[in-house]
């Protein structure tokens, strides 16, 4: 499929692809909402940051979802739209895929914001405007498997140690599973980095194992939480 | 030293001090417990009265102070909420 190609995407695996979306989804959203009540209680900022950057990026794996839906499903969904006089579903797929990486590097821009105590408007700015960018160039393949995941890892690199500061400061189950979680979402990353420059089928799968294990790794630290 | 206490913290203490006191407290002995000043103290009152966390009751011109059933759920929140900001460090 031609659209497929254009994320050099294994066949087999675009079903579960769209699983892992749809879980990457759901996490983050409920990590969302518990930060919003946390807002709500404490009235601190960061908790509404916090609150934002996570519902960011649960937008952004619901386009993802989409995206994937329409892939999964690019057949049925031409018929249906070309019976109904809809758009084509390759400019849906696409607008998804702009929104997927805007949002979801949104949310980390946010949360590398928070990380690194950055208060100066003009710079969240500046890095959202960077964003955009990325989310304007994943048209083109290449560009897609490069800047959003060069992107994100630049990101990622400014959370990592704050999370790894914060395991060693509170030295609790919590505190490890959150700094595990961003330390595997930079190794995924880094892996799927290196498929623009050789695509192996074993790296594009792995990362995204190790990028739904970070997540999951996010709603164990909730749960844990919400078990207390 | 001592840790600068945060909202949350200040808001945790002057609860858990009314129910530590059977759920009812003198203004003069929550701002004991409290360790804030009477300013800061009325400030975190009225926001604990606007959440609805605690209320006021006057029996024969004495001022007490009442924890709420949210006040209480609040309370029992807190460890998990406290759980949860530290886990993030935020």
């Amino acid at each position: 499929m031609a659209i497929n190609d254009l994320l050099f995407r294994p066949a087999w695996f675009l079903r579960t692809e769209l699983l892992f979306g749809i879980i990457a989804f759901l996490i983050t959203l409920i990590i969302s909402y518990y930060s919003y009540r946390v807002y709500k209680i404490s009235e601190n900022k960061k908790y509404k940051y916090l609150t934002v950057s996570f519902f960011s990026m649960s937008l952004g794996f619901m386009f993802k979802a989409i995206s994937d839906l329409i892939i999964v499903y690019f057949d049925a969904f031409l018929k249906t739209f070309r019976f109904f006089g809809f758009i084509s579903p390759t400019y849906i797929y696409t607008g998804s895929l702009i929104l997927y990486v805007f949002f979801v590097l949104s949310g980390f821009v946010i949360l590398s914001c928070l990380a690194s105590q950055v208060r100066n408007k003009s710079i969240i700015l500046s890095l959202l405007s960077i964003a955009f960018l990325c989310a304007i160039l994943v048209r083109q393949a290449r560009s897609f498997t490069f800047f959003y995941f060069f992107a994100f890892v630049l990101l990622v690199v400014y959370i990592v140690p704050y999370m790894y500061n914060n395991y060693k400061d509170k030295k609790n189950k919590s505190s490890y599973f959150v700094f595990l979680s961003f330390a595997l979402l930079a190794v995924s990353n880094l892996l799927f980095i290196a498929l623009s420059s050789r695509y192996s089928a074993i790296i594009y799968t792995g990362g995204h194992f190790i990028s739904l294990l970070a997540y999951i790794l996010l709603l164990l630290n909730l749960t844990l939480v919400l078990k207390k | 030293m001592n840790e600068r206490r945060d909202k949350l913290r200040i808001i945790y203490d002057m609860l858990a001090a009314v129910q530590d006191k059977g759920g009812k407290i003198k203004p003069t002995h929550l701002l004991y417990k409290s360790n804030l000043s009477h300013s800061k103290m009325q400030i975190y009152l009225n926001d604990l009265f606007a959440k609805d966390m605690i209320k006021e009751e006057l029996n024969k011109a004495n001022k007490c102070y009442i924890i709420t059933k949210k006040g209480i759920k609040f309370l029992e929140d807190y460890k998990k909420i406290k759980e949860f900001t530290d886990s993030f460090g935020f």
